[in-house]
């Protein structure tokens, strides 16, 4: 059953969507499990890395108000800090959408929040704090990934060596722990198919093809590296060798590897083509600097294929985030060094082309896009060691209108100015996913 | 999977939809072979008391009587036949003809379909329900709450969260907006699966189905 939810006072239309083959399009790049916004977002919840000396120096979650008919639009509305600075980095909704997953990279920590009892006002349900000792040795709780009453969070690295080799942990929607899945080796390939590469058994997103039975996942880097400072690291020639070259297929209902993909550079995030025979999803190496396209074969036999440059390579730009149109024809790809978000037209996914690109800042990292792709969101801080420092070290959320061809300014929140921290992913939020509506002007609490 | 050429019908004509639901070529992977995987447990099973088509009283664990169990949450008045309560229906349905030939399994596994709508549907409500479904010789059992009061506790237990559309007035329209979840509980009770409606593939449901079967052989 899809129901677009309209309620009055104009709050977002929301899709109970329940069938992945039959959805179209960080409302684009969530999981297909889940209920989505197809409307105007009334939240964007901005999980925060906190900065020592600034503020609380802790850890929040950041609460934006993203309607234009809200007074508080572009502001701030509500910060709930959790104990300590954990590299507060990404985070993920419950299938129903009742609960926001964040975790931090360093602590391990993962913090639930309750975003549906009052969306203006999450509140902290819950915090696991035994991630590796439950796991059996995973680290870095990084992808939170809705599937049916679960969630699966991909690990960067592992309690003994603190390198990347790392492994898939799956929870309860409730937080028990239920199972840890190990990425495949050169040792134990668990069954899987590898390619010409090493098996490096690392990991970083995760995505799902239900349709096919398939989850993809891509691959990083480890706590020894990514905790180390940018600069130090990237003269470091031996741990520059300790980064991802890999993606994995698994077998999504038995959760077993089937094939290792050799996609040199550091793979990171994933995205998936939601559109009912397209059988293909993207990824960016951060190292390498190229969009590569994971993709069925006419015989069924997984692929993956660099298909586009992105800017310069040879200027290292350091392609971080990208997310999908709910239409499967265009893929924002946000680069860290020069702080430009490209648009690339995917319609053949094939051969992407560039067509359009602006600096958003002097730094970049996350991008999320409404349903509709009218609204877009930065943010910019990638790791608390590998921001730039002085003047570049820009933080901030800003929003813009796209009509299309080009990005117009909304609104922007400077996130050190409001001593608020390194702001990271960001989540929509929405009243109407609950059957409430926005308080009104006297206080009119009405189907809340 | 792909279902194609689906429109939202009226509930008489579920049993058409049922053939559509069909193995899937386009599948990257096959279903698993039963017992080759883990289903770990994701809780347990709550009860409560339902109400049958004849208007009897019972619990869901008394239901559940030791056998498989698949579990939906539907209501009567749900047309959306791509996306919603009738797809579990036509995929139960689709689960009794891949079992045809396997009496065992299906003298061991029961479905349960209970309705989140207890207003409108009442047991005698269900029967017309029921009575419109080929059950393909599974053990079937359609029914309701007797109040919201009643059905509440058991939603909240299942994390099966309802909105209730309203029209601009603020009325209810009779259409509730939910995740669909299908529930695989074990022969002791325990949450074994969840599904949602893109998951809710019947090779995939066998393959569990049969899985938690050679867990505990039949007696």
């Amino acid at each position: 059953m899809k129901i677009r939810v309209a309620l009055s006072g104009g709050c977002a239309a929301v899709a109970m969507l329940l069938c992945a083959a039959a959805i179209r399009a960080d409302e684009t790049c969530m999981s297909p499990y889940m209920a989505k916004i197809v409307g105007q977002e009334d939240f964007i919840y901005v999980w925060t890395l906190g900065v020592e000396g600034l503020g609380d120096g802790r850890d929040k979650l950041v609460t934006v108000d993203a309607n234009p008919a809200s007074p508080g639009y572009g502001k701030v509305v509500h910060s709930l800090s959790v104990d300590g600075r954990n590299e507060a980095h990404h985070s993920g909704l419950t299938d129903d959408r009742r609960h926001l997953w964040a975790g931090g990279l360093d602590s391990s920590r993962i913090f639930v929040f309750d975003i549906h009892s009052d969306p203006a006002r999450p509140k902290l349900a819950r915090t696991i704090d035994d991630f590796a000792k439950s796991s059996g040795g995973v680290v870095g709780p990084h992808t939170h990934y809705a599937l049916p009453g679960r969630m699966l969070l991909t690990g960067l690295s592992n309690d003994r060596d603190r390198g990347g080799r790392t492994a898939l942990v799956e929870y309860t929607n409730d937080g028990r722990y239920l199972a840890t899945h190990w990425m495949p080796t050169d040792e134990d390939l668990r069954g899987a198919r590898k390619s010409a590469g090493a098996a490096d058994g690392y990991g970083y997103d995760a995505r799902a093809l239900p349709r096919l039975n398939a989850l993809i996942t891509s691959s990083f880097t480890g706590h020894a590296n990514y905790m180390r400072r940018l600069p130090e690291l990237m003269a470091d020639a031996d741990a520059m060798k300790r980064f991802g070259n890999t993606v994995v297929v698994w077998n999504l209902h038995a959760r077993k590897p089937m094939q290792v993909l050799d996609v040199p550079g550091a793979p990171l995030e994933i995205r998936c083509a939601w559109g009912g025979t397209r059988d293909w999803c993207f990824t960016s190496t951060a190292l390498t600097s190229k969009l590569w396209l994971i993709h069925a074969d006419a015989k069924g036999v997984w692929q993956a294929s660099a298909v586009a440059d992105i800017g310069d390579p040879a200027s290292v730009p350091l392609p971080v985030d990208i997310s999908i149109s709910a239409d499967d024809t265009r893929l924002w790809v946000d680069s860290f060094m020069d702080g430009k978000a490209r648009l690339f037209d995917i319609s053949d996914p094939h051969h992407p082309v560039q067509i359009y690109e602006k600096v958003i800042g002097k730094q970049l990292n996350m991008v999320s896009q409404s349903w509709d792709g009218k609204r877009v969101y930065f943010t910019s801080s990638l790791l608390a060691n590998w921001d730039k420092t002085g003047d570049d070290d820009e933080q901030f959320l800003r929003a813009f209108r796209f009509d299309g061809k080009q990005l117009t300014p909304a609104f922007a929140i400077d996130f050190t100015k409001e001593k608020l921290g390194r702001p990271h992913q960001m989540r929509f939020g929405s009243y109407a996913l609950y059957g409430q509506t926005r308080p009104g002007p006297a206080g009119d609490l009405a189907a809340r | 999977m792909r279902r194609r050429g689906w429109l939202t019908l009226p509930l008489a004509g579920w049993l058409a939809l049922a053939g559509s639901v069909s193995a899937d070529e386009s599948r990257a992977f096959p279903a698993p072979e039963p017992g080759s995987y883990a289903l770990p447990p994701l809780g347990v099973a709550a009860d409560g008391e339902v109400l049958q088509t004849d208007g009897r009283a019972t619990t869901l664990r008394a239901l559940r009587a030791g056998k498989v169990v698949l579990l939906a949450f539907s209501y009567a008045g749900c047309t959306d036949a791509t996306e919603g309560c009738p797809l579990a229906t036509a995929v139960f349905h689709r689960v009794g003809r891949m079992l045809a030939d396997d009496t065992e399994a299906r003298a061991r596994l029961r479905v349960l379909t209970l309705s989140f709508d207890p207003l409108r549907d009442t047991p005698e409500a269900m029967a017309r329900f029921a009575a419109g479904v080929a059950r393909d010789g599974l053990d079937w059992h359609f029914l309701t709450t007797a109040s919201p009061s009643a059905l509440d506790p058991i939603l909240a237990d299942y994390g099966q969260a309802l909105v209730r559309e309203r029209d601009a007035e603020g009325r209810e329209t009779g259409a509730i907006a939910h995740v669909l979840r299908v529930f695989l509980i074990d022969t002791t009770g325990r949450i074994r699966n969840e599904y949602s409606a893109a998951f809710l593939d019947p090779d995939l449901v066998v393959a569990d189905v049969r899985t938690l079967l050679l867990e505990q052989p039949a007696p």
